[in-house]
């Protein structure tokens, strides 16, 4: 018969015979994601750095180390102040307006019944477009000679509005904003509405029998218990602003001069237009970089808020 | 021991991540040959070469007025050579569609490339052949080869056409405001722009949101105010001995400003794009549309009669001046697609096909030798051509004399000068620091 000590040791070193097994499923399970991020990822990632220390042009098979002087000559630039500052203009006004439309819009629609399926159908629409095709869609619409926008305006009268919106700087980054937050806002929605879904009725059941406001409601019971979904909206915005190409190279071009210029236009313009790889890699590190500490901060910040 | 379906999920990991490696391997692709030979005649496939009818070449042409024409030119070349084509339309600029596939070594076999800095680095690093020996390029118009040359004397593109910038008017609107002639300078043309605005029309149109204004204000502007003045300029600029920080290239940009204060300019004119621009004049949103000769076949076929004139950029005491220069040519990459490819640009070029890309474009020849019959050009295309090569002084387009770090930046500043963010002078010491700094 076996010793009860022997059995403990034979059963220890069955868990750990399993522990091991386990460990390498789970290993070879993730190794082809994990292979996938490597070299779609971070891959890239490391040799853009490498690229940006270097003066590439993109096309020469020769090219010299240069240190930091791309990070240099970029900020140097005359236009770097205009990009940092549209950057920050667009996470000031963009994701503050997104989140409270999208917002107000969950809640609404969360309450409204029997149509709540045709607003949430109506508010993804735009979403599953291409931003591509956004970007032509509201070139068209802003169009002051053939736009809609115009012929709208002109016919009810009010056609002393009708001005080159996409073409004056005053104009051109609200305008933008109007585009993003048309394509974006049905995705935000989404996710505060499966906030929503996890507070508890009884909690509105409740606050309606103490008479409270709608209001009140919103500040004092929603906003606190969907603070997950505010975070998660507030840092996936946040990415998705300081990242965004495709509607502002469609839509302005970052025209009219650098006024709506983003710091991922202006990488594109170096790399493909400048033919300055160095250069266009150099500011897509410093985009990366205020990528990531505004993701910290703002996790940070709202994590603190999610305790309730 | 691990049960079976243990073992069976560690397979079928091993098996995904197996593919992937294996998906990221291939045959090495040989290192380009820097100082391979000009391309040779055409000659039947050497022995060992496959037929024909197994070759694929890949096509990207920058085909966005003329597509149907160049499916057809692809589709007449299969049938004639047996040679089948993958065709893709370039979206956009032809510099930034090339960038990235040069890049990564996946040029296509044939391409649309301009004259200038970008398509001689290719050729300089080996990625496009010289075309110096083909058929296409011996019966090119000689004066043209020299901006399609490489720093090494590679001649690494043929051109598409010869090309100019003009105005296109509205005779109608014309008439209506009471101007009967063409105006010949700057001041009638800016007396003619007051008459339009006074009858109710926007006098012109521009697109500044992309390449269009530099091949329109800035290429005119430096014919009439560079070319005119200082013939070694193009040696200058490529030499790196050049300065931009002049009042003659702040008067490029001034006159910009000037009409854009005046609102002689079309609303949207400084957002718009090339493809904004032309509805904009089809549509009759504006007297007059600054563009190029290779519009001429679309705009000849508007519902109203359209005149031609040579742009009136010459302010007093200024010579008329125009640009003169190549259409967008064609490239064939260094690969083993080569011989079929060098096919292809004789055909559009030299052959057949050239008559039908000629006659969707109503473009100027840039042949020695044509059948003139085969040619479509209207009378007043014809007429035009005719007073065009009247002219003596000639400038050339921005992308075949300026470097990428300043033309990069023409539209932009451009803007910025019509919206009073920089002055003119301004504009041009922001041409002078970009070429200097690169």
């Amino acid at each position: 018969m076996l010793s009860a000590r022997k059995l403990e040791a034979g059963s220890g070193a069955l868990k750990k015979r399993k522990l091991d097994e386990k460990l390498v499923s789970g290993i070879l399970f993730v190794l082809p994601a994990l292979a996938l991020v490597l070299v779609f990822l971070v891959l890239p990632v490391i040799m853009s750095f490498r690229y940006s220390l270097t003066n590439w042009n993109g096309v020469s098979t020769e090219y010299q180390f240069i240190g930091f002087e791309n990070f240099k000559n970029v900020i140097a630039s005359s236009e770097f102040k205009t990009l940092f500052k549209n950057t920050f203009y667009l996470i000031i006004l963009y994701v503050p307006v997104l989140n409270i439309l999208a917002l107000l819009f969950a809640v609404i629609i969360y309450d409204i019944g029997k149509l709540a399926n045709v607003y949430k159908v109506i508010l993804f629409l735009p979403n599953i477009i291409s931003m591509v095709v956004v970007g032509f869609i509201w070139r068209t619409i802003y169009n002051p000679a053939t736009g809609p926008l115009a012929f709208i305006l002109d016919k009810v009268g009010l056609g002393f509005l009708i001005q080159d919106w996409i073409g004056q700087k005053q104009t051109v980054m609200p305008a933008l904003s109007v585009s993003i937050i048309w394509f974006a806002v049905g995705f935000y929605v989404l996710i505060y509405l499966g906030g929503l879904s996890t507070v508890p009725a009884e909690l509105y059941e409740a606050a309606d029998v103490d008479g409270i406001s709608w209001w009140q409601r919103l500040f004092k019971i929603t906003i606190p218990l969907i603070a997950q979904s505010i975070t998660i909206n507030i840092i996936v915005s946040t990415i998705a602003i300081l990242t965004l190409f495709d509607l502002p190279y469609v839509l302005t071009q970052g025209g009219p001069g650098y006024a709506s210029q983003t710091m991922a236009l202006m990488s594109y313009q170096y790399a493909f237009k400048a033919m300055s790889q160095g250069k266009a890699m150099a500011l897509a590190v410093m985009l990366t970089i205020i990528t990531i500490l505004f993701s910290i901060v703002e996790l940070f910040f709202l994590r603190r808020k999610e305790d309730y | 021991m691990m049960n079976r379906r243990k073992i069976i999920a560690m397979i079928a990991a091993l098996a995904m991540l197996l593919t992937l490696v294996a998906g990221c391997g291939g045959a090495d692709t040989p290192a380009p040959d820097t100082s391979s030979d000009a391309a040779p005649a055409d000659s039947a496939p050497a022995a060992g070469e496959a037929p024909a009818e197994d070759i694929t070449i890949t096509v990207a042409l920058m085909s966005n007025d003329w597509l149907d024409a160049a499916e057809q030119i692809a589709a007449d070349f299969t049938a004639k050579y047996g040679i089948k084509v993958e065709y893709t339309p370039m979206p956009g600029e032809v510099e930034e569609y090339l960038q990235p596939k040069a890049a990564s070594g996946s040029l296509p076999d044939v391409m649309s490339i301009n004259a200038g800095a970008f398509g001689a680095d290719l050729a300089e690093n080996g990625l496009i052949i010289d075309l110096a020996e083909i058929d296409a390029a011996k019966n090119m118009v000689e004066s043209l080869k020299p901006v399609f040359t490489s720093s090494s004397g590679k001649l690494f593109g043929v051109a598409g056409g010869l090309s100019s910038t003009l105005i296109y008017y509205n005779k109608a609107m014309f008439e209506d405001a009471g101007i009967t002639e063409e105006p010949k300078n700057w001041d009638e043309f800016l007396a003619a722009c007051e008459k339009l605005k006074a009858a109710g029309y926007a006098p012109l149109s521009v697109a500044m949101g992309d390449g269009a204004i530099s091949n329109t204000a800035w290429s005119t502007g430096n014919a009439v105010e560079i070319a005119a003045t200082d013939p070694q300029y193009i040696e200058k600029i490529a030499n790196g001995t050049y300065n931009f920080d002049t009042p003659e290239q702040a008067r490029i940009f001034e006159r910009v400003k000037i009409l854009n204060d005046n609102d002689y300019l079309l609303t949207g004119s400084v957002s718009a794009m090339v493809t904004t621009l032309l509805d904009s004049f089809k549509q009759e949103k504006s007297a007059m549309c600054f563009q190029g000769i290779w519009m001429a076949g679309a705009f000849m076929e508007s519902p109203f009669e359209v005149g031609m004139m040579v742009p009136p950029w010459n302010m007093e005491g200024q010579e008329q001046a125009v640009v003169l220069g190549t259409e967008t040519g064609f490239a064939v990459a260094e690969g083993p697609n080569k011989e079929a490819g060098i096919k292809f640009v004789n055909y559009i070029a030299n052959e057949e096909g050239f008559y039908t890309y000629q006659q969707s474009r109503g473009s100027i020849p840039s042949l020695i030798e044509y059948d003139e019959s085969k040619v479509k050009m209207t009378d007043d295309v014809k007429a035009y051509v005719e007073k065009l090569l009247q002219i003596k002084t000639t400038g050339a387009y921005w992308f075949e004399i300026l470097p990428p770090s300043v033309y990069a930046r023409l539209p932009q500043t451009f803007q910025q000068v019509a919206t009073n963010e920089i002055t003119p002078q301004e504009a041009a010491k922001t041409l002078q620091d970009l070429y200097t700094a690169q």
